[in-house]
């Protein structure tokens, strides 16, 4: 509720908009950069795409609930419909057909911001999500496929997650049951199916093996034993054993990930083709990362190659991260002098890589302070030509410092 | 149900509601006693400790359920249709099955003068506006949070969007029925997440809910 009282007003942030202060920001940071030092050890390259972009470049391959949420401006430069970006992958697919265009297949490109969403209903939460992702182009094989998830799953454990499960669905299930239908049922189907609506469905379709074949999808959900009826079934056994296949290459490159499917999952297929997953985790009501294949993407943008990829939510990673091994005191020197000594001092200590913040000599009650509020983790005091810890009063060497 | 390390979460809408479901949560373990009326406490544990049950406003559902803090869920359709909530729905109970519909004092007031649009009372001002755009006819759509039928006596609206189970509220304030906009009965949902992590219990436990 906004309130009207305009003192308070004119500062708070937008719906769904945050801050994030010390020492939250800083630790979200790293858990960033330990994830993009993954994806660029898998060889994947580095692009910053812009914030905002024009819509209709936008839009190619999204959904029509995708671009119902769009955030949309008009450009003063140029009167052109401009949308806060809702997804990093168009962006990644035009500048890889149009940018890219002399390297040739596969690429691989990596990226990290945050995509912004249109505020829906009055339940939903951040607008903006940080995310980091990698697109694998011009690789139309499982391997590629499997070489997304891998990749997400070690950069998911490398920033130290675990207890991590990866539910693997497949956009070509969704494609199969939706063409045995009339083109003017699909949209209320597509929303029935996403939903689970198994009452709804078994009200509403046609005849009997269309509804069997829904109703056999949704039941494909769990372990990778659900998928045994669906291997046999017509439409459904080219994703079923796809993703069957997926799930065994995969439980012996992952002991201890918890691997499920769902072919009855319709979420995020606004461009997906192919095999799809979500990385989930048991303390969090959230998936962390998601991806797939979108074999027909890039061809929007001028460029017909297969490509698959996936995104993982730092913010998401960070919450599960500090709930299951909450971090210590940031490490941070708080030196205490004056003039040329300090200067020097704390140059030398940055050197060796302290982070060091100045101040002048205080008394010793509010030196321990600092230390209490837990904005520092040491507490050191210029003496003539040493440097003496507050706490334990014994003189400071370069090596202890190191 | 199969053992968890956490109780999984039932959200419950208070009322009328929840006293037609009582033999179904007997079934999944929760006491005569720990249903009771009398008991202010808005947190029931199962008597075997393995559900938690959160009594709350039917309108609450959906937002505990969409955001995890409760795994499954028990609420009337057309708090569903009035606000769509990112949930699952693969249960419709079939029960407290009742009606939306368009009431007035008499069929006139359904015509107001041209040049005037109509003026709807409803909670549901999603679910009226969709409806009467769906026939091209312009609304004004004035939302009441409660004693929807005093709308047309008092003159505030021409007609109302309500609830109607028995008719009893309507007639005794001399409105009728001219419309059906849609049927509505309580349906389950579950929290999108939780069906992928605690898929056997949750279905285990949707079962044990729809059994009549």
């Amino acid at each position: 509720m906004q309130t009207h009282d305009p003192r308070v007003s004119s500062l708070a942030l937008p719906q769904g908009m945050r801050d994030l202060l010390p020492p939250v920001a800083s630790a979200r940071r790293a858990v960033a950069r330990v994830v993009l030092d993954c994806f660029t050890r898998w060889g994947y390259e580095l692009v910053i795409p812009p914030a905002y972009e024009r819509e209709e470049s936008v839009v190619r391959g999204l959904s029509p609930q995708a671009r119902a949420n769009l955030q949309r401006f008009t450009d003063p430069a140029s009167a052109d419909t401009v949308v806060l970006r809702p997804d990093m992958t168009p962006q990644i697919a035009r500048i890889a057909a149009g940018r890219l265009t002399s390297r040739h297949a596969p690429l691989r490109l990596t990226y990290e911001g945050s995509i912004l969403r249109a505020p829906q209903g009055r339940t939903r939460g951040q607008r903006q999500i940080s995310q980091a992702g990698i697109e694998l182009i011009g690789w139309a094989s499982r391997d590629a496929d499997l070489e997304v998830i891998s990749a997400v799953l070690e950069a998911l454990t490398g920033a130290g997650l675990r207890g991590l499960r990866l539910e693997l669905s497949h956009a070509g299930a969704t494609h199969a049951l939706l063409t045995m239908l009339e083109p003017s049922l699909r949209p209320a189907v597509v929303q029935a199916l996403s939903q689970r609506d198994v009452s709804w469905l078994s009200e509403t379709l046609p005849d009997e093996p269309i509804r069997a074949a829904f109703l056999l999808a949704i039941a494909s959900a769990g372990g990778r034993d659900r998928l045994l009826q669906a291997t046999l079934h017509p439409q459904l056994s080219g994703p079923a054993i796809e993703v069957q296949e997926a799930i065994a290459a995969l439980t012996a490159r992952f002991p201890d990930v918890e691997l499920l499917c769902d072919l009855g999952e319709t979420r995020g297929h606004g461009y997906y083709t192919g095999l799809s997953f979500v990385v989930l985790c048991d303390d969090l009501g959230q998936p962390l990362a998601s991806g797939g294949r979108y074999d027909g993407l890039l061809r929007e943008y001028g460029r017909d190659e297969p490509a698959t990829g996936a995104a993982i939510d730092l913010e998401h990673t960070f919450d599960v991260l500090t709930r299951q091994a909450p971090s210590g005191p940031s490490d941070r020197i708080l030196l205490l002098g004056s003039g040329a000594s300090r200067a020097s001092i704390a140059r030398q200590l940055r050197a060796h890589g302290c982070a060091v913040a100045e101040a002048d000599p205080m008394s010793r009650e509010h030196a321990l302070a600092a230390l209490e509020s837990e904005r520092f983790s040491r507490v050191w005091r210029c003496a003539d030509d040493h440097v003496v810890d507050e706490v334990s009063g014994a003189v400071v060497t370069m090596e202890a410092a190191r | 149900m199969s053992a968890g390390p956490k109780p999984l979460t039932l959200a419950a809408p208070k009322g009328r509601l929840l006293q037609r479901l009582a033999p179904r949560l007997h079934a999944c373990g929760f006491t005569q006693e720990s249903l009771s009326d009398r008991d202010r406490r808005l947190i029931r544990e199962s008597a075997d400790q393995r559900l938690r049950l959160f009594l709350l406003k039917p309108d609450d559902v959906p937002t505990y359920v969409e955001h995890g803090a409760a795994d499954v869920g028990i609420v009337g359709r057309d708090v569903l249709l009035e606000r769509a909530a990112d949930v699952l729905v693969p249960v419709d109970l079939k029960l407290g099955v009742c009606k939306l519909a368009v009431a007035a004092q008499n069929p006139e007031a359904l015509r107001p003068p041209a040049g005037r649009a109509l003026r709807v009372a409803t909670k549901y001002p999603n679910i009226a506006r969709a409806h009467f755009a769906a026939r091209g006819e312009d609304v004004e759509v004035i939302f009441l949070g409660g004693s929807v039928e005093l709308g047309p006596l008092a003159n505030l609206a021409d007609c109302i969007v309500d609830i109607v189970e028995t008719g009893e509220t309507l007639r005794s304030n001399g409105l009728f029925v001219y419309e059906t906009v849609c049927e509505v009965s309580a349906v389950l949902i579950v929290n999108r997440v939780s069906m992928k992590l605690h898929r056997d219990a949750i279905n285990a436990l949707l079962a044990t809910l729809s059994a009549g």
